[in-house]
């Protein structure tokens, strides 16, 4: 059996030298090439399919209920102000979506995995 | 069964607990998902890639699927294992194809093993919610996964080099 190097080889810095230029390359294109930028609304998704669109500049708190969407651990209320959202409470084991707090950049989904919910700023469709 | 097979299985079984254990701590001792959902250190690549170094490569693998597998059993097989199983099985394709390459030390394995394991995840969201803008976390997944790998390398190097399992293992090599 071939044990692995644990002293870095030249290979090493040739990978880390492309995963940093294919990062940087990646972050360039889709900050370009992959953000929406007319007629932006938020769009609901349960379970992969979008529940709900809503207007991004008009402020609302919007509660979605364990009782019409069974899989959510617990209520979940998005927040809608000033062309940002978030989503102000949920109940998961991590609380990673609403710690992840405020976004207002277009196509930077906010995704609660446990509760099969996004939101996410998009185009109108 | 060989003494010296119960024995190797003694080994994987405590480090496969153990993995389990710290992705679990880590969850919920270091939550980073605040940086970009699936943000994460990955202490628990570390058995990984101390398996990798005293094992190979099919403990390796059998480890990495059983953690998945072991975490879903407290965090449930849902959306959450979907990702985690894609994350893992990109990573894990990834470091087999470099092993058998033997160019990259711990440190690139690693690396590669961290920025494909966000990928994975990444690709498995987006076909889930067949939604173009969830690759906008590629980048930051990407950058977040190559810091990572480094850390969890230097961890596993240090682990390598500080505990000897090697003299009482060598002997299952075939």
């Amino acid at each position: 059996m071939n044990k692995i190097p644990l002293k870095k080889t030249r290979f090493d810095i040739y990978a880390f030298s492309f995963l940093m230029l294919f990062a940087s390359l990646l972050l360039v294109i889709t900050n370009v090439f992959n953000r929406p930028n007319n007629d932006l609304v938020v769009n609901v998704y349960y379970e992969f399919n979008i529940i709900d669109t809503h207007e991004l500049y008009i402020n609302q708190s919007l509660v979605y209920r364990k009782d019409d969407y069974p899989r959510l651990l617990d209520d979940i209320t998005v927040e809608i102000t000033n062309g940002k959202v978030r989503i102000d409470e949920e109940t998961s084991p991590l609380n990673y979506c609403s710690l992840q707090g405020w976004v207002e950049q277009s196509g930077t989904p906010i995704i609660c995995a446990p509760n099969y919910f996004m939101v996410i700023i998009e185009e109108r469709l | 069964m060989t003494k010296s097979l119960i024995h190797k299985m003694t080994r994987l079984a405590l480090l496969l607990a153990i993995g389990v254990v710290i992705n679990y701590a880590e969850a919920v001792l270091l939550p980073l998902a605040f940086i970009a959902p699936g943000v994460k250190l990955g202490l628990a690549n570390t058995i990984g890639l101390i398996v990798l170094y005293y094992f190979g490569i099919k403990e390796y693998i059998s480890i990495g699927f059983l953690r998945v597998i072991l975490t879903a059993l407290f965090t449930g097989f849902g959306f959450n294992f979907y990702i985690a199983i894609s994350g893992w099985a990109l990573a894990t394709i990834v470091v087999v194809i470099f092993h058998y390459w033997q160019r990259l030390s711990i440190f690139g394995l690693s690396m590669a093993s961290a920025v494909m394991h966000g990928v994975g995840q990444i690709i498995m969201v987006a076909i889930l919610y067949q939604n173009k803008y969830i690759i906008n976390y590629l980048p930051i997944l990407f950058f977040t996964g190559i810091a990572s790998g480094l850390i969890i390398a230097v961890i596993a190097r240090e682990v390598v080099t500080r505990v000897r399992l090697t003299t009482s293992l060598d002997e299952y090599e075939k």
